[in-house]
């Protein structure tokens, strides 16, 4: 039996830049032909408050399948929980962006990420000291070392930030990013942010860019998630 | 002259890029409203714990819950990928074929199928036409609330549309090519 399972993914697509959060409205989407037709006004949270908002300084719809966008002045996320959705994230942008081919986009992050628990305690401890050793914590705060057991074990990994080089060419750079999601179920998220720094190219080549490196990405991040968890996990 | 205040970080491309209690507030100073908003008007508050949002405006008000992101009710586990062109489509018999080829295992040969037109979507049934591209995924999906179950999902691709200037670019560049080599031809020996 594994050390861990997964409860959780989520691919996202977040530019960086200049927009009309009032365009992006499941209409425009429809109109376009980037989505199929759906009955968007029909979508309600369990609290009745539509889940469709679009304004001139911010703008969120769900569409069918897990897929939420929100745009506000300077950013445009489109994320999914559904694996089967990763592939339309690229198309919905692609289509979006090769439309609005004037929009200033300054930034690119293709981010994968996925919770995981890891139920056993011990495994739980040791995954935490391996990413975050807590020895140079004692000596950082020597007064950790006056306080009674209980307190002891509050100190250790909550979120942690590594940048690394990025594999290809790009301008840009790779974050992974470990953070405790529950303490109490023991699930840590563990999320890889592949950044893009546009530079001089065009929105078209940004564009032509993700559709060439969209599902590498993925998959390079997937890797790169096994080998943190795998690496943190063994014995 | 209008001036929008972002008080947080802009440069960050992933999603989560608030700190845990970044207050994000959108100022309007108003030579274009005639007077100040109150902080009820144009207000934009995070609160990362309960991870909602709350904006409000002179127009409009809503509330966005944003619950835990990235632990969706439903995880796609797929165990196979196919990548399909649609080749022939028979409307009396309600199907279409498709040359499938396997993404999971690539060494497998690619394959002609025969798919009821009851597998797709109604949208996309509608704009069904040979040469359409898609995705056929088969797996099982599973959740908090979900037990585990098989799944198979065909998903259209709706791939970029082609604006009009790149189809006069691309016309363009065609006739240049067509021109150059009928030049060409005609002064083989």
């Amino acid at each position: 039996m594994s050390d861990w399972k997964l409860v959780g993914e989520e691919a996202s697509i977040v530019l960086v830049g200049s927009f009309n959060p009032a365009i992006f409205h499941p209409e425009w989407f429809i109109r376009h032909k980037i989505v199929p037709e759906w009955n968007y006004d029909a979508q309600t949270h369990g609290n009745d408050q539509s889940k469709l908002a679009v304004m001139p300084d911010l703008s969120t719809i769900e569409f069918q399948d897990d897929r939420h966008m929100q745009v506000l002045l300077n950013k445009f996320v489109l994320r999914t929980s559904r694996a089967s959705e990763y592939l339309t994230l690229k198309d919905i942008v692609s289509s979006t962006f090769g439309i609005l081919q004037e929009t200033p986009i300054a930034q690119m992050g293709m981010n994968h990420s996925v919770v995981i628990e890891i139920p056993d305690d011990d495994k739980w401890i040791s995954f935490g000291e391996k990413v975050a050793p807590k020895a140079p914590w004692h000596s950082i705060a020597p007064y950790i070392n006056e306080l009674d057991e209980d307190r002891k074990k509050t100190l250790g990994l909550w979120d942690m930030t590594v940048q690394l080089p990025r594999p290809d060419d790009a301008l840009g750079y790779i974050r992974p990013t470990i953070k405790v999601d529950n303490i109490t179920q023991h699930r840590v998220s563990i999320g890889i942010n592949s950044h893009i720094d546009v530079g001089d190219q065009s929105t078209i080549e940004l564009v032509d860019y993700l559709n060439s490196h969209w599902e590498e990405n993925l998959a390079y991040a997937k890797d790169l998630i096994n080998n943190i968890i795998n690496c943190h996990l063994e014995e | 002259m209008a001036e929008t205040a972002l008080n947080y970080s802009n440069n960050d491309t992933y999603k989560d890029s608030y700190s845990a209690d970044t207050h994000l507030k959108l100022d309007w100073a108003s030579d274009n409203t005639g007077s100040q908003p109150s902080d009820d008007d144009c207000t934009i508050d995070q609160h990362s714990q309960g991870k909602s949002y709350q904006l409000t405006n002179r127009y409009s008000r809503a509330v966005i819950q944003n619950e835990s992101s990235t632990i969706g009710h439903i995880i796609d586990d797929i165990k196979q990928e196919f990548s399909c062109v649609v080749t022939a489509i028979d409307t009396s018999e309600e199907e279409f074929s498709a040359q499938i080829s396997d993404i999971t295992t690539p060494e497998n040969p690619d394959e002609e199928v025969w798919l009821s037109f009851n597998e797709i979507q109604d949208s996309d049934l509608e704009q069904l036409a040979v040469g359409d591209s898609f995705v056929w995924y088969i797996g099982y999906q599973q959740g908090p609330l979900v037990s585990r179950q098989s799944f198979s999902k065909i998903r259209f691709r709706r791939l970029p549309v082609w604006s009009q200037r790149e189809i006069e670019v691309a016309s363009s560049r065609a006739k240049e090519l067509s021109d150059f080599f009928t030049k060409q031809s005609s002064t083989l020996p």
